[in-house]
C-alpha cells in the first residue's frame, strides 16, 4: 500500500492526524508522490492491484500516460468523481468502492444516507422564486488581512444556487476566483460565509475541522466585520455571519456542509434541520475517527 | 554664411528641438493625468454590481457626503492603487533608464537584473515562515536591496565594462535557484501564495504603502534630475565622460544607490512588474534620443503611462475580478513594445 504523502501532511494536516492518532501505522505507509511529482516506479514497486484516485485533472494527467506501463504490470487506476458535488457522482464514486473492496451492502447504504440528507434541500427549495434567495458571497479564509478567493459556478459557488442563495460572484470565468474587494462591497451581500481548514501560510484565519478551537475561530470570525468597509454590508450589520470546514465539500460527508449552507441562506425555510447532529450521527455510523472539534460556525 | 549665422541658425535648431521635446513631456504628463482618472473610474465590479461613473466623481468631490460603502471603494481602493499605478511605473521606467546609461546596455533594467527575482525570493520566505504582510514587504526589500549590493560587489572593480550586467544576471540566476529551492519545500498553500504573490498586482496598495513609495522616489528622482548633464557624457563613453571633468565611478555608485532604492521600493509592495522598466527607455530613446535632460523623465513618464493603462486593462480582463497586473504588462505590452521597436528598425533608425 501506498499514498500521496504531500497531499496528507501538507494540504490535509488535520485529518491526516485525527487518522493517524486511531491509525499510527499510516504514518508508514510509503509515499508515491502527489501530483506532478507521482512516481510510477514507486506504485509498480509496491504490487498494488489498484490505484484509487481522484478523477480532478491534476490526478488523471499525472497517472494517465502511465497507464500501458501500469496495466503491463497488472494494475488497474479507478478514478472517483467526488469533485462535481453531485449527487449522482458521489453516489456512483461510492458504491464503485464499496465494489472494489468487497463492501457493497455498506456502500449501499452511504449512497442512500447521503442521497436522503441532499433531498432534504433540493426537496424544500425545489420552487424557490429568485426574489427569496438573498445575495451571499463566500470565501477561502485567509484572514482578514488578505482575500481568498471565491468561487463562480462551481464547488461552493454552485452549492449557493442550490441552497437557496444568489452567489454574488456568479457568471466570473474559472471555477476559483479571486473577487475585486470593491464587487463585494458593491453588491453588499446578505450572507457571508467563510469555508475554513487549517493554513501553514497565515494564523489569523479562521480554522475550523478535526481539533479546531471554537472560541479562537469565533474571535477570528469576528475579525472580518472590521475589514475595510464591510461594517456597512448588510450581513455584517445583521450578522449573518458564517463559516464551515472547507472539507464539508468534496466528500460523501460534505450533505452536512450542504444543510449547513442552507440554513444559514434560509434559517426559516430549515429552521429544523440540525446540520451538525446529521454530521454526528453519520460519523457515529461509518466514520473510523471521532468527531472532534468544531465544523461550522454561526455568528447568529 | 558667416560663422555667426551659422551658430544662430544651429541654436535655433536646437531650441525648436528641444522645445519639441518639452511639448512631448507635458503631452506624457497629460495621458498620464487622463489614464489615472480613467483607471480611477473604472470598475472591477461585474456590470450588476458597479458604481456609476457619477457616483464615482460625486465621492472624489465630496467624499464626506457619500455612502460609506461608495467612500470605501473610491477613496480607500481606487485612488491608493492608481495613483500607485503612475508611481511604480514612474519609478520602473527611470530605474531602466538609469540603468541602461550607466551599464552602457539596452537590455538592463531592474526586472532583468533580478531586483523583481530577489524581491520575490525575500517574500517567499517570509510567507513560508508565517511571518505576514509587514515582513512580507521588509524581506523582499531588504532582498531587492541585497541583490543590487551583490550586483555592485560583484561588478565594481571593472565598474566600466559589462561585468555588472554580467554579475547581475548571475545573481539573478542564483536567486532563480534558491526560490526553487524554497518553492520545492514549501507546501501547496505555501506555494500558492507565493506564486500569487511573485504575479505582481497593485491591489495589495494602501496609503500607508503608497507613502511610503511617494517618499522615495520624490526624493530620488530630482537627485538624478540634477545629474542629467553627466550622464548625458556617459553616453559618449566612461573615458570621454572622465576627460570632461566627470568623476565617472561616483556618479556611477550614487546612480545605483538611487535606482536601487526605487526600484526596491516599488517592487515590495507589488511584486514582480516585469517589461515596464524596459520598455519605458527604449521608447523615451526613440522619443527624445540621448539627452539624457529629456530621457530620464520621458522614461519615467512612458512607464507611469504603460502601467496606468495596464491598471485599466487588468480591472477590464475579467469583470468582478483584478488580474496581475504584471502578467497584463508582459502580454500586452511584449508584442506592443516589438512592434515600436520593429518599425523604428526599418525606418533606418535605431
Amino acid at each position: 500500500m501506498g499514498w500521496s504523502h504531500k497531499y496528507w501532511v501538507g494540504r490535509r494536516n488535520d485529518a491526516y492526524e485525527a487518522f493517524t492518532a486511531v491509525y499510527p501505522q499510516l504514518a508508514d505507509v510509503p509515499d508515491v508522490g502527489y501530483n506532478g511529482d507521482i512516481s510510477i516506479e514507486a506504485i509498480i514497486s509496491l504490487q498494488p492491484d489498484v490505484v484509487l484516485a481522484s478523477s480532478t485533472g491534476a490526478n488523471y494527467n499525472a497517472l494517465e500516460p502511465a497507464f500501458d506501463n501500469l496495466r503491463a504490470a497488472g494494475i488497474e487506476c479507478v478514478f472517483f468523481d467526488f469533485h462535481a458535488q453531485t449527487v449522482e457522482k458521489h453516489t456512483a464514486s461510492v458504491k464503485l468502492l464499496g465494489k472494489i473492496l468487497g463492501q457493497e451492502e455498506r456502500a449501499d447504504e452511504i449512497a442512500d444516507f447521503y442521497t436522503e440528507q441532499m433531498a432534504v434541500i433540493s426537496e424544500r427549495l425545489a420552487d424557490l422564486p429568485d426574489e427569496a434567495r438573498p445575495r451571499v458571497y463566500m470565501e477561502f479564509s485567509m484572514g482578514p488581512g488578505q482575500y481568498g478567493n471565491t468561487w463562480s459556478e462551481q464547488m461552493w459557488g454552485a452549492l449557493i444556487r442550490e441552497c437557496g442563495g444568489t452567489n454574488i460572484a456568479a457568471g466570473m470565468e474559472g471555477a476559483s476566483v479571486e473577487i475585486a474587494p470593491e464587487q463585494i462591497i458593491s453588491a453588499d451581500p446578505e450572507v457571508i460565509i467563510f469555508t475554513c481548514s487549517p493554513r501553514e501560510d497565515v494564523s489569523d484565519n479562521v480554522v475550523l475541522g478535526y481539533g479546531a478551537d471554537e472560541s479562537l475561530a469565533r474571535e477570528h470570525l469576528e475579525a472580518y466585520k472590521s475589514r475595510e468597509g464591510w461594517t456597512d454590508l448588510s450581513a455584517v450589520k445583521d450578522n449573518n455571519m458564517g463559516a464551515l470546514y472547507h472539507d464539508l465539500s468534496r466528500h460523501i460527508f460534505d450533505f452536512a456542509g450542504a444543510q449547513f449552507l442552507a440554513k444559514q441562506i434560509q434559517p426559516e425555510i430549515f429552521a429544523d434541520m440540525d446540520p451538525e447532529a446529521n454530521l454526528a450521527e453519520f460519523f457515529e455510523r461509518y466514520m473510523p475517527v471521532d468527531l472532534d472539534g468544531v465544523w461550522t460556525l454561526s455568528l447568529k | 554664411m558667416s560663422y555667426k549665422e551659422q551658430n544662430d541658425s544651429s541654436r535655433a535648431v536646437y531650441a525648436r528641438l528641444n522645445q519639441k521635446k518639452y511639448w512631448i513631456i507635458i503631452g506624457l504628463g497629460i495621458v498620464c493625468v487622463v489614464s489615472c482618472i480613467l483607471d480611477i473610474l473604472t470598475a472591477a465590479a461585474s456590470p450588476a454590481y458597479r458604481l456609476s461613473t457619477q457616483e464615482v466623481l460625486r465621492c472624489l468631490f465630496n467624499p464626506g457626503q457619500a455612502s460609506a460603502g461608495t467612500y470605501v471603494i473610491v477613496i480607500k481602493m481606487r485612488l491608493p492603487i492608481s495613483i500607485m499605478a503612475l508611481i511604480v511605473g514612474f519609478a520602473l521606467g527611470m530605474s531602466g533608464a538609469v540603468m541602461q546609461t550607466i551599464l552602457h546596455n539596452p537590455l538592463a533594467s531592474p526586472y532583468t537584473l533580478g531586483v523583481g527575482t530577489a524581491a520575490g525570493f525575500g517574500a517567499s520566505i517570509a510567507i513560508i515562515l508565517g511571518l505576514g504582510s509587514i515582513a512580507t514587504s521588509a524581506l523582499a526589500f531588504a532582498f531587492a536591496m541585497l541583490i543590487c549590493m551583490m550586483i555592485y560587489m560583484l561588478g565594481r572593480n571593472n565598474i566600466n565594462s559589462g561585468s555588472l550586467v554580467l554579475s547581475g544576471i548571475a545573481c539573478l540566476f542564483l536567486f532563480q535557484a534558491l526560490q526553487a529551492l524554497l518553492q520545492y519545500g514549501a507546501s501547496e498553500d505555501q506555494n500558492q501564495s507565493i506564486v500569487f504573490w511573485s504575479f505582481g498586482s497593485l491591489q495589495r496598495t494602501t496609503w500607508m504603502k503608497l507613502l511610503i513609495t511617494a517618499v522615495v522616489v520624490l526624493i530620488s528622482s530630482p537627485l538624478i534630475f540634477t545629474d542629467s548633464w553627466k550622464y548625458t557624457a556617459l553616453t559618449m563613453g566612461d573615458e570621454k565622460a572622465a576627460s570632461l571633468g566627470v568623476n565617472v565611478s561616483g556618479l556611477k555608485i550614487k546612480a545605483f544607490f538611487l535606482i536601487s532604492l526605487m526600484a526596491a521600493v516599488s517592487v515590495c509592495f507589488t511584486g514582480s512588474i516585469g517589461f515596464v522598466g524596459l520598455a519605458g527607455p527604449h521608447i523615451s530613446r526613440m522619443l527624445v534620443g540621448e539627452d539624457q535632460r529629456f530621457y530620464f523623465p520621458v522614461s519615467a513618464l512612458c512607464g507611469a503611462a504603460l502601467l496606468s493603462m495596464a491598471s485599466i486593462i487588468s480591472k477590464i480582463i475579467q469583470p468582478g475580478s483584478v488580474f496581475p497586473v504584471g502578467i497584463v504588462t508582459s502580454i500586452i505590452g511584449v508584442p506592443f513594445f516589438f512592434s515600436l521597436v520593429f518599425r523604428s528598425n526599418r525606418n533606418g533608425r535605431r
